[in-house]
């Protein structure tokens, strides 16, 4: 997907009968809103809003998404940042989140009334503030009929053991953008009780990235931008299957181009020395001649050393010039260090277990006997965003693989689209006859009041 | 607005048909809006952790804990295991070569560094 991509407004929202659910992916990066039942998600774009001031009116306006670089000329964007309704995984910052609905039901092509019921993702365990928010804006300010919230990674799961990839017990590891969890499946329901989560995510490794990379180019600091890290992300990192002998590695390699530096120096410094010598020599000859036409001079004074007469004029100081050496930032063992926070998260200060870890903290907290680990362990989807980067699926087998007896089976396989899958997921949910049932409604609501959310969980095996 | 912005509709409408409360009822202009808003630990200590029985999973607990290995060191600058540490800066450095360059280093940028592993002395 481009950077600068822009959703088209659909053309056919009146030609969904008021039952069809619309289903919203509420990602911490991207934002995916469709119809229930369909494959794809309509709209999707960056869960991001920037206040802006219109350059030559003055006004304060709202741009939701990525926009076109060569649009965004018109507006001031200096005193405004990209903000995020979300803090870590957690909706927080509902007049954010607000324009990004505004946004969303606009592309999907909304014009009278939003009325059909919602299906919206969330963060395990959302706390209930956050819940009653969201549901609080959709009800008064959409008028939406009904809503049902339920875990973005429970709904991945679902539908890779719909296609084949995962049982009915497993263990979803899910690397986002905010965070990471890890929660286990029994009898295709989640078990909230034993999942649990370190605030690491992708945006961590391109901010470590960025901020790496601003420190050892500080002269490129302004243009490195978190959006071109991320892109670089993309392109080049992998993770290491082990750690260490990978920076032995990269140490060795590193140790052999300062040698060959230091011989190609060293080249250098001879060769300056030996041009010292012949400019001395030739000095010494210049002075031998001046002696010479001296001599000359003496005895005919009318004589003129036509060589010297003309008079050079000093060159101006050149500019230094720059080359392509200015212009390059090479990242090296960035690749593979930057990555590597999602299994060591002490390297960028926080005090959590790293993502193969998080397994057997889940595993100790579920209250089962070692054969259902044994058959959850063979049955692990990775699934979110960070799954993608290369390296990652080996990498998390060998760290579980030292946390389970010895010889104890174990299966690790990837979402088969690790982005997408949430979404179409809970598109197949909600396009679910007994999805109603999953549902609440504004009565409910004004009835209960936040206390409905306290037990509110969707039954995900319909 | 400029033709190109309009047709690419890059900017969102100030009233939408399908909104039941617009967004300039809810957010009158002209009236400072001040922060409104709380962060997330806020939140959740104000909300969550008085109310909920502590056996249930919630937002908070779920939260993995410590990691049960030592943390390993790496070198601040170059990313390699650091068997030292400068005293002066309290940077971690995996040779000489390395500690030559960290003593060059202004201090601004030794703080940049020491934020990237959230060490840095941060002054109120």
């Amino acid at each position: 997907m481009p950077s600068a991509y822009r959703p088209e407004r659909q053309p056919d929202f009146a030609s969904f009968p008021d039952t069809t659910p619309i289903v919203i992916d509420n990602g911490a990066s991207t934002f995916r809103i469709g119809w229930a039942g369909e494959e794809e998600p309509r709209v999707a774009f960056r869960n991001i809003v920037q206040r802006p001031r219109h350059r030559s009116s003055g006004e304060t306006v709202t741009v939701v998404g990525d926009n076109d670089p060569a649009l965004m000329k018109y507006f001031d964007c200096t005193r405004s940042v990209i903000r995020s309704p979300f803090d870590d995984d957690v909706v927080y910052q509902f007049e954010y989140m607000e324009y990004i609905l505004d946004y969303a039901f606009d592309r999907l092509g909304a014009t009278s009334e939003v009325g059909h019921p919602i299906l919206m993702t969330e963060c395990e365990c959302n706390p209930s503030f956050s819940r009653a928010r969201m549901s609080e804006l959709l009800f008064e300010t959409y008028g939406v009929p009904s809503i049902a919230f339920g875990i973005d990674d429970a709904f991945s799961y679902k539908y890779n053991q719909k296609l084949g990839n995962c049982g009915e017990d497993g263990l979803a590891i899910s690397c986002e953008h905010g965070t990471c969890h890890v929660v286990p499946f029994l009898k295709g329901q989640p078990v909230l009780e034993a999942c649990c989560r370190t605030n690491i995510g992708g945006f961590h490794i391109t901010d470590f990235l960025r901020q790496l990379l601003s420190l050892k180019y500080p002269y490129h600091s302004a243009s490195i931008t978190w959006e071109k890290a991320e892109e670089l992300k993309k392109e080049h990192c992998y993770v290491a299957l082990d750690y260490m002998s990978e920076l032995q590695i990269f140490k060795l390699k590193e140790k052999k181009k300062q040698i060959l530096l230091k011989t190609t120096t060293e080249g250098r410094m001879r060769a300056k020395q030996r041009r010292a010598e012949e400019e001395a020599l030739r000095e010494k000859q210049e002075e031998e001649r001046r002696f010479y036409f001296g001599v000359i001079f003496e005895m005919d004074p009318t004589f003129v050393n036509k060589a010297e007469a003309v008079q050079q004029t000093p060159e101006p100081p050149k500019a230094r010039i720059l080359t392509a050496e200015d212009y390059r930032i090479s990242i090296g063992i960035e690749r593979f260090r930057c990555p590597e926070i999602l299994f060591q998260p002490g390297m960028i200060g926080i005090d959590q277990a790293g993502i193969d870890e998080m397994v057997s903290i889940s595993l100790r907290r579920l209250m089962e006997n070692e054969s259902v680990k044994e058959r959850i362990c063979q049955s692990i989807l990775v699934t979110g965003g960070c799954s993608l980067i290369p390296g990652m699926i080996p990498r998390l087998e060998s760290g579980i693989r030292q946390f389970r007896p010895y010889l104890a089976p174990l299966r690790l396989v990837r979402a088969a689209d690790p982005l997408l899958d949430a979404w179409r997921g809970a598109a197949a949910f909600a396009a679910s006859s007994r999805f109603g049932r999953q549902t609440f409604s504004l009565a409910d609501y004004r009835e209960h009041g936040e206390n409905l959310f306290h037990r509110y969980n969707i039954v995900y095996s319909l | 607005m400029e033709p190109e912005v309009v047709k690419a509709e890059a900017v969102l409408p100030l009233t939408l048909p399908f909104k039941k409360v617009q967004m300039a009822d809810k957010y009158p202009k002209g009236q400072s809006r001040g922060r409104q808003w709380k962060h997330l630990r806020n939140l959740l200590q104000g909300a969550d952790a008085s109310s909920l029985p502590p056996d249930r999973p919630n937002y908070l607990n779920i939260q993995s804990p410590p990691s049960i290995y030592p943390p390993k060191r790496y070198c601040d600058i170059t990313g390699f295991e650091a068997p030292y540490v400068d005293p002066r800066t309290k940077l971690r450095y995996a040779d000489p070569e390395v500690f030559k360059q960290i003593r060059m280093l202004p201090d601004d940028y030794v703080q940049k560094y020491l934020a990237l592993r959230n060490a840095a002395v941060v002054l109120r």
